[in-house]
């Protein structure tokens, strides 16, 4: 859906925010665009929504060439920038009306989607309510939806949660779970990396203009974090349960924390009542063995590792 | 209070019928936004009506402008002139109230309208939508109206008092209102266009009110020669004195204000909505269409102005030779500045333009100088210059059938040759910052600055020997005023008889040479600028296209380089990647 090959953009400041970008998004991925501030994501986002020029490459979005045609990529998408104003003196509906006419929809077919993005974002009760008086969820989630308001394919939401409290992160994320089920395409750029794992079903890491890691959530984290951490759990005797596991085949480190000893474990998920049944067998205690998660933020650490500035 | 937006009234729906073509014709006019039904002027009518400030500012100006009709009432009481002179200083103090009015409100209004979303953040959500850029700048230029239209409709009952004294009729005062409605119409798109190349609106406001002031002071000679035609010398019903004049002369009252209003209106709507295009658009040939229309026109409205002014009486011989140096005086600076602008666009062009540029082909070169970029923009100077310039000289050959032919074609070939390939020059000068990789606005103003060294240096150099009077110093060594395409211009018009001449490096030359010895002044100077000209426009060219090539040239590898589909971990493609394209 979105196709980026080699984005070079130079400032006219002098300052290389892009070396070379190239990602894919498939049809219907919800797509994390992952990396710290300052690496490019911004830029990467403002040049798909046709705001900005590219100093080289290419991008198209459904097909369409966004440096060629701008006008039928900005009738598939929906944008919605990391920071962005309310127009003062409007109402909810009178705001979303706005837009909607500013996508050129004949009056009629304006009320029912308005009425159908309010109803999806939950600002129905809100409909009389004026813009300016709205809390920063409440204007988060009414630029989502005049993001939705024309119905476009593919979402380009650029640190949507940034700012949010957890009730509201937790909402919105509920709200993009169901937009994904609806069929939409969306690419989403955060800092915020815990959440993204649990929906994002592709990703991409950039930083200092520059992709240094993209593919398949899942298929990422087996390539990049080889290493599985189990965190074994003892009623005592922790220090000979670590040296026992030191020997194990497979095991690159173990160290004790407390009543319990963190091991670094290259194996996979079929090797590990091996070495449950190893400890069982050596009379320890075990009362339990727990695999940590390996999340994007163990990721991000490791791969950006050493090369933030 | 939601519904009082005016405009979102009737002439919808117009299209949903099978009705025929002409139905679905007036549907698609309609949607194009050609109707009141425009989204930002709803949006600006709501957010404005809600506001107290509107109402406020509103009832002010009008108590302002009662009391200026109150002071004037009063004075003119005091003196005791008759009624219907009382009724036409009331009538004119509310129309003079009226356009300080506009003059100082509308660009209040409009100089922050696009300033204000950029600052507020709201303009990228704007601009991401389908709406086009100059439906834009189409609605905000509505809402200006719209305020103004409110306030001409509330304040109509003060002008009505003088209709009380007489000396004024209904045709004065439609006329007047559709005066100060094209003022409000250039005012405000003049600051939208300012509006929207600004990125503070602190910066808009300053820039706005000094071009307001600038083009309204421009438009009063404008305003001037309409009163001359009308032989108007005191106030007097506009109306009573325009039935007395020959119909020739009623259309130019009627046409010069338009086709300027209107050509005013056009230029800065589209230098508003151009800066509002995605960045890859083409925004430059709107522009230079636009430019070269009204140059055009001013040409031909010079020529009627004076034709009719000679026929009818009220241009002598003077007279005649003065409004054709202010034609000139005035179309040679716009026409330098423009090719400047025009010619110091960046060499750089995105690939959809340089697609359309190359599809015109080479063999199409006038339609080609509309083309953005600083080589059309060389081309785009000569097509000026040339057509412009010598429409002046065969109109002064041509048009004037009483005054002595031969005598002015050789004033006006002697003025034209040296100021026009003073203007390829500049052009040159232009391309060439422009290809050294300069971006647009400092390749101009360095253009800019060059020319005007060329042009005006020699004046200077001039004036300075005339305060030290130092004779035959070295200084005048370079005797170089054949450099000043003004002087050297004006030279032949000044001495009737003898050209002023010069004598290239004489040491011993005076400031002026005298005259008849040597080569005339004119001849020298278009001499020099024919040599500069060609000499820049070479190495310009040379430059530009080198530059073109490189261009495509990194095109070409991009595309060869698009293997990959980035999914690879870790892909180190950074150092085969194209740098900044600038050469």
């Amino acid at each position: 859906m979105i196709r980026v090959e080699n984005l070079v953009k130079t400032y006219d400041t002098g300052t290389q925010a892009l070396r070379g970008v190239s990602l894919h998004v498939r049809e219907g991925d919800i797509f994390a665009f992952i990396g710290p501030n300052g690496a490019g994501k911004t830029t990467t986002i403002r040049i798909l929504a046709t705001l900005l020029e590219t100093t080289a490459g290419r991008a198209t979005i459904g097909g369409e060439d966004v440096f060629r045609y701008p006008e039928r990529v900005r009738k598939l998408i929906g944008f919605m920038p990391d920071e962005f104003g309310v127009y003062p003196g409007l109402r909810i509906w009178e705001y979303l009306d706005f837009f909607s006419a500013a996508y050129r929809m004949p009056k009629l077919e304006r009320r029912r989607a308005i009425d159908d993005v309010m109803a999806l974002t939950d600002l129905a009760p809100l409909r009389e309510k004026m813009v300016e008086t709205l809390s920063k969820g409440m204007r988060q989630r009414l630029c989502l939806a005049k993001t939705l308001v024309h119905d476009p394919k593919v979402l380009i939401l650029d640190e949507p949660a940034a700012g949010l409290d957890p009730r509201a992160r937790i909402e919105f994320r509920a709200l993009l779970k169901t937009l994904s089920g609806m069929g939409k395409t969306i690419f989403i750029s955060s800092h915020i990396l815990t959440e993204l794992r649990e929906f994002c079903n592709a990703c991409c890491i950039i930083e200092r203009g520059r992709i240094l890691a993209s593919g398949d959530i899942d298929g990422m984290a087996e390539r990049l974090m080889p290493a599985r951490i189990i965190v074994v759990r003892l009623l005592s005797r922790a220090a000979e349960a670590a040296e026992a596991l030191a020997v194990h085949p497979g095991v690159t480190a173990s160290r004790v924390e407390g009543n319990a000893v963190r091991v670094e474990f290259q194996g996979v998920e079929a090797d590990m009542p091996g070495l449950m049944k190893m400890l069982v067998e050596k009379g320890l205690p075990v009362v339990g063995l727990e695999e940590k998660e390996r999340d994007m933020e163990a990721l991000f650490m490791r791969i950006t590792k050493g090369e933030l500035a | 209070m939601s519904g009082a937006a005016p405009g979102a009234g009737p002439g919808t729906g117009r299209a949903d019928g099978k009705g025929g073509a002409l139905d679905r014709l007036v549907g698609r006019l309609l949607r194009a936004g050609v109707s009141l039904q425009s989204p930002i002027l709803v949006r600006e009518m709501r957010t404005l009506l809600r506001g107290r400030k509107f109402f406020v500012s509103h009832i002010l100006l009008l108590v302002v402008l009662a009391g200026v009709l109150l002071i004037a009432a009063t004075t003119s009481a005091v003196t005791g002139d008759d009624s219907s002179s009382v009724g036409r200083l009331l009538f004119f103090a509310f129309f003079g109230g009226l356009g300080v009015v506009v003059v100082f409100l509308v660009p209040a209004f409009s100089c922050t309208a696009v300033t204000t979303e950029r600052e507020g953040r709201t303009l990228d959500l704007l601009l991401t939508t389908t709406i086009r850029p100059w439906e834009i700048v189409w609605g905000k230029t509505l809402s200006a109206l719209v305020v103004i239209l409110l306030f001409m409709a509330s304040a109509l009952p003060l002008v009505t008092v003088s209709f009380l004294f007489g000396g004024i009729s209904p045709w004065d005062l439609i006329m007047m209102y559709m005066a100060v409605l094209f003022v409000t119409l250039i005012v405000s798109s003049l600051s939208l266009a300012v509006s929207s190349h600004c990125r503070e609106s602190k910066s808009a406001v300053v820039i706005a009110y000094v071009l307001t002031l600038v083009v309204c002071g421009l438009l009063i000679p404008v305003a001037s020669l309409l009163m001359d035609i009308l032989n108007v010398r005191e106030l007097t019903s506009i109306s009573a004195a325009m039935s007395m004049r020959h119909w020739t002369e009623q259309a130019l009252i009627l046409l010069v204000p338009l086709f300027l209003s209107l050509a005013l209106f056009a230029l800065n709507f589209a230098a508003a909505a151009n800066r509002l295009k995605p960045p890859t658009a083409n925004r430059s040939t709107n522009l230079r269409a636009i430019w070269f229309g009204f140059l055009l026109g001013c040409l031909f409205l010079l020529m009627v102005v004076t034709d009719v002014g000679v026929k009818r009486g009220w241009l002598g011989l003077a007279e005649w030779y003065f409004t054709l140096a202010l034609g000139l005086g005035v179309l040679s600076p716009l026409l330098w500045l423009s090719t400047i602008y025009f010619a110091s666009e960046e060499t750089r062009l995105p690939p959809r333009l340089l697609e359309d540029c190359e599809r015109l082909g080479g063999l199409r070169l006038p339609l080609r100088a509309f083309m953005p970029g600083p080589a059309s923009g060389l081309a785009y100077a000569a097509v000026c210059t040339l057509l412009i310039m010598g429409g002046m000289v065969w109109f002064c050959g041509a048009s004037a059938s009483s005054l002595d032919r031969s005598r002015l074609l050789h004033a006006g070939a002697s003025f034209m040759a040296p100021v026009g390939l003073f203007l390829l020059t500049s052009a040159g000068i232009a391309a060439f910052f422009s290809s050294l990789g300069l971006k647009h606005r400092p390749a101009g103003f360095a253009a800019f600055g060059v020319s005007t060294l060329l042009a005006f240096g020699p004046l200077i150099h001039m004036g300075c020997q005339q305060l030290t009077n130092t004779g035959a110093s070295f200084h005048t060594l370079l005797n170089f005023h054949y450099l000043c395409p003004v002087l050297a211009g004006m030279s032949a018009w000044s001495s009737g008889a003898g050209d002023m001449s010069v004598t290239l490096f004489a040491p011993d030359a005076d400031v002026m040479p005298a005259a008849g010895s040597g080569m005339p002044l004119w001849q020298a100077s278009a001499i020099a600028y024919g040599i500069l000209t060609l000499l820049v426009w070479t190495l310009a060219m040379v430059r530009i296209r080198r530059a073109q090539a490189r261009w495509r040239e990194n095109l070409a590898r991009i595309a060869a380089e698009q293997g990959g589909t980035g999914l690879e971990v870790g892909r180190e493609q950074i150092a085969g990647a194209p740098r900044g394209t600038r050469p």
